[in-house]
């Protein structure tokens, strides 16, 4: 499971994110919503140990990131929105890396590896350098590598970005397995209501770094008192004119 | 014009903006960096100045051996600045990022090629001019030259770097369209580092010094003939030399400027030139250079030499060092570093392979002794050059890429570890390698050589330690070009403090080392005083050459696991001149 506990970041004096407490039980995907510089890809960043929070605890599966990073990290699979990745190796030289980085045994990397390029349809790709991939096939290396060692948390910067509507597809229909499967927790942010509303289990909004709503859509829908309720509709009233600068 | 200034806003502003907010620290990053570089000019302008009057010390020869150089350093700057325009006019011209938006905007092109133009020429130009401009104030102020000399030099010399700047551009659109423009920046690349270690090459192997001593030539006409330096009459750096060089000589009736006014000429042809090439072929060879370079694939004989490092026990230490070795050699910019390493080399022993102390054979003993000695310091500064050059960059090296690191179970200080190790163990053979070999040459005494070569072993670790350490500490993941990398701010530290290092280390040694040489020859007896300092400076030795593999890994350790992606910029010291041309990419994430 995910968990935050108070956490703040700070920007020299701007306060990106503040006091954001999130719990994400094992099999649960989670929806992270808000306007852009609202602090999701701060937040996103720090549960992916990419970041360290100015104060507050990270747990992942139990694990203090703060505390037992490597631990906490093992069991964490990151997918940032930008597909930065080494140019200069193969699309499958880059699972071998991460299946060497995340301790996966050579047998059980060959089998992921092969699975995982044939599912993101990259397998005529394997041998050829990274560099001459397109954006969408970079993001789909990435998604690969991430799932590889079998992660038992997720975390995902804008899932869709850069994927063509059966890829998008795809990794919908991966993530929602995953969860309901193998019991994985997610954390998803997106700018997406529509992906939000048919992927997440539970949704959060964050509006100037503060967690402005939380629950499902059904609990969200009973809090507006209104059986018209669109999630559209309180997204732009919890957010408007609260659009901030982002991390600098 | 309107538009070309709007075009140049970016860069102006990202300056003005720097230099207001440096970040944290800046200011005093900006202003150690500026008092550094002001001692580096007084240096060069008195080594300069004393060069000068040294040449006019060899009677009858002086002024030749004077002009002969005056006219060498504006071809070696104007070399130096074709190659370097030949980079930049690429990047700017056809790989930055910025470009698809400026191609889409509705500005004229030509606007946007002069645009780039000038950014390319100020981005190129800065480096020479400010080498070479410490160096002609010099010869105006050691032949006492009248006050014109000073306002002819940057009315001659900025036409030259235009001609140089506007030569390359031209080239670099020609070559454009025949060639992918990725790949005709690895083309330039190498073709400049080619040159340069052939310059060098050709140069020291000339050995300069021997034009000083006159003797070595039996007749006037032999030393003139090898004072032939690569002029003609038709180059501009000729017409420049001449052009000023009576000033300086007090042959002032001789001063013609018709030279400069062919400079100018040419100046304006070679820009007519460049607009030219521009009009008709950059919106052309823009689109080819977006179609990139075709489909490469990987494997072939570097997957079966990286296969050695699988007897790398730990997997995640395998991982990164397979894929550094992969990288490093599949990148043009990185490899061809070892072209410089192989001239650094080359030099180096060579210079002590003609180094003939049986010269002096009273003092030969001692000669050869102290020098091995002194060796282990020279050792110690091609290593720290190297560690610069291949340890300190190798953190950066990550890029953009660094979250994936990050992001993993892999702790920064294993992701050190493994980095330090994979370039601690070529490094340290190049460092014994040269102390054996400058051993041989010198015939040092068996202790001599192996107190040098115990002191190698000891040096070595520390300063790659040091390279891993402040590259840790000072990383610039954002950067394009990683040969910048070692010349911003972290990389002055890493050089002061190395020499530091070296100095206070080969200082402490010395010591026991001249009191054994004293002992041995029979100037001095073994006492008590010895027997208490020997064992004490040699402590201290071992204690210096520990902190400087512990202090430096940690404070690299402590930097890096809170390193903040988004002020990395500001964090790093700012941009240098060359890295302001929209080159620089997005920081993830920032939702």
């Amino acid at each position: 499971m995910i968990r935050l506990e108070k956490v703040t970041k700070h920007y020299r004096r701007h306060v990106a994110v503040s006091d954001l407490t999130i719990s994400i039980p094992a099999g649960e995907i989670y929806g992270f919503l808000g306007p852009n510089g609202a602090g999701k890809t701060t937040t996103i960043r720090m549960v992916a140990g990419a970041l360290a929070p100015t104060s507050g605890t990270i747990s992942l599966g139990g694990y203090d990131l703060a505390k037992k990073p490597k631990e906490a990290k093992s069991i964490l699979g990151y997918i940032p929105d930008r597909p930065f990745l080494y140019e200069k190796l193969s699309g499958q030289e880059f699972l071998g890396f991460t299946a060497d980085l995340y301790r996966v045994p050579p047998k059980k990397a060959d089998l992921r590896s092969e699975e995982l390029l044939t599912v993101f349809e990259l397998w005529d790709w394997r041998d050829e350098l990274i560099e001459n991939y397109s954006h969408g096939m970079k993001q789909r290396l990435i998604m690969a590598g991430a799932l590889l060692p079998e992660p038992k948390v997720l975390v995902v910067d804008e899932p869709m970005v850069g994927l063509d509507p059966r890829g998008a597809k795809l990794v919908m229909d991966i993530f929602k397995s995953m969860a309901r499967e193998r019991k994985v927790s997610i954390l998803i942010s997106t700018h997406t209501m529509s992906l939000a509303s048919r992927l997440c289990d539970r949704i959060g909004i964050i509006s100037k770094g503060v967690l402005a709503a939380e629950g499902t859509e059904e609990e969200l829908r009973v809090s507006r008192g209104s059986d018209n309720f669109d999630l559209e509709d309180l997204f732009l009233e919890l957010t408007s004119g609260n659009e901030g600068p982002g991390a600098p | 014009m309107r538009e070309f200034l709007t075009l140049l806003k970016p860069y102006r502003l990202g300056l003005k903006n720097y230099l207001r907010d440096p970040g944290p620290g800046g200011k005093v990053k900006l202003m150690s960096l500026s008092a550094f570089t002001l001692s580096l000019w007084v240096a060069l302008f008195l080594l300069s100045v004393r060069m000068i009057r040294s040449f006019y010390q060899v009677e009858g020869f002086g002024d030749i051996l004077a002009q002969k150089t005056f006219g060498l350093l504006w071809l070696t700057g104007v070399a130096l600045l074709i190659f370097s325009s030949f980079i930049t006019s690429l990047s700017s011209f056809y790989l930055s990022r910025d470009l698809s938006l400026l191609m889409g905007a509705p500005v004229d092109r030509e606007s946007v090629f002069w645009a780039r133009s000038a950014q390319s020429v100020l981005a190129s130009a800065w480096m020479p001019t400010a080498f070479l401009l410490p160096v002609f104030l010099a010869y105006g102020y050691a032949f006492s030259a009248p006050l014109h000399y000073y306002a002819l030099l940057p009315l001659t010399a900025v036409p030259v770097m235009l001609i140089a700047c506007f030569v390359s551009q031209t080239v670099v659109i020609l070559l454009v369209n025949v060639l992918p423009a990725r790949r005709t920046r690895d083309v330039l690349s190498l073709l400049g580092l080619f040159s340069f270690v052939a310059l060098y090459l050709v140069f020291r192997l000339l050995r300069p010094e021997q034009l000083v001593n006159p003797d070595n030539f039996r007749t006037v006409a032999g030393y003139l003939a090898s004072l032939q330096t690569p002029t003609s009459p038709m180059l501009p750096t000729t017409w420049a030399a001449d052009l000023l060089w009576p000033l300086l000589g007090g042959q002032g009736s001789q001063f013609s400027m018709v030279y400069l006014g062919l400079i100018w000429v040419m100046a304006l042809v070679s820009a007519m030139l460049s607009s030219y090439a521009a009009h008709f072929l950059y919106w052309q060879g823009y689109n080819k250079s977006q179609e990139g370079a075709g489909r490469q694939r990987a494997g072939g004989l570097l997957n079966i030499a990286a296969s050695a490092f699988r007897l790398i026990r730990r997997p995640e230490y395998r991982a990164i060092a397979v894929k550094d070795f992969k990288i490093f050699f599949r990148d043009h910019t990185q490899w061809s570093q070892l072209f410089l390493l192989g001239a650094l080399m080359i030099i180096y022993l060579y210079n002590f392979s003609v180094l003939n102390l049986k010269r002096y054979p009273l003092h030969a003993f001692f000669l050869e002794n102290t020098i091995a000695f002194l060796n282990v310091g020279l050792v110690g500064l091609v290593t720290a050059t190297l560690s610069l050059r291949f340890a300190f960059t190798s953190i950066s090296a990550e890029g953009y890429s660094y979250w994936i690191i990050r992001s993993s179970p892999l702790s920064v200080r294993d992701f050190m570890r493994e980095k330090l190790a994979f370039w601690l163990t070529p490094i340290m053979l190049v460092a014994l390698f040269l102390t054996f070999l400058t051993n041989r040459f010198l015939d040092a005494a068996p202790v001599m050589a192996a107190t040098a070569f115990g002191l190698t072993l000891l040096l070595t670790p520390g300063l790659c330690c040091l390279g891993v350490g402040l590259g840790s500490r000072f990383p610039r993941f954002e950067t394009e070009n990683l040969a910048q990398v070692p010349t911003g701010y972290g990389g002055l530290i890493h050089m002061v403090s190395s020499s530091l290092s070296l100095l206070l280390i080969i200082g402490l040694s010395s010591w026991p080392v001249v009191r054994y040489l004293r002992i041995r020859r029979g100037m001095a007896v073994w006492g008590l005083k010895d027997g208490i300092l020997i064992p004490l400076f040699s402590l201290l030795v071992l204690v210096l050459a520990w902190l400087l593999v512990t202090r430096p890994m940690r404070l690299g350790r402590e930097a890096l696991e809170v390193y903040d992606e988004g002020n990395a910029g500001k964090e790093q010291g700012g941009p240098a001149l060359g890295s302001l041309d929209g080159d620089r990419g997005p920081v993830p994430g920032g939702g």
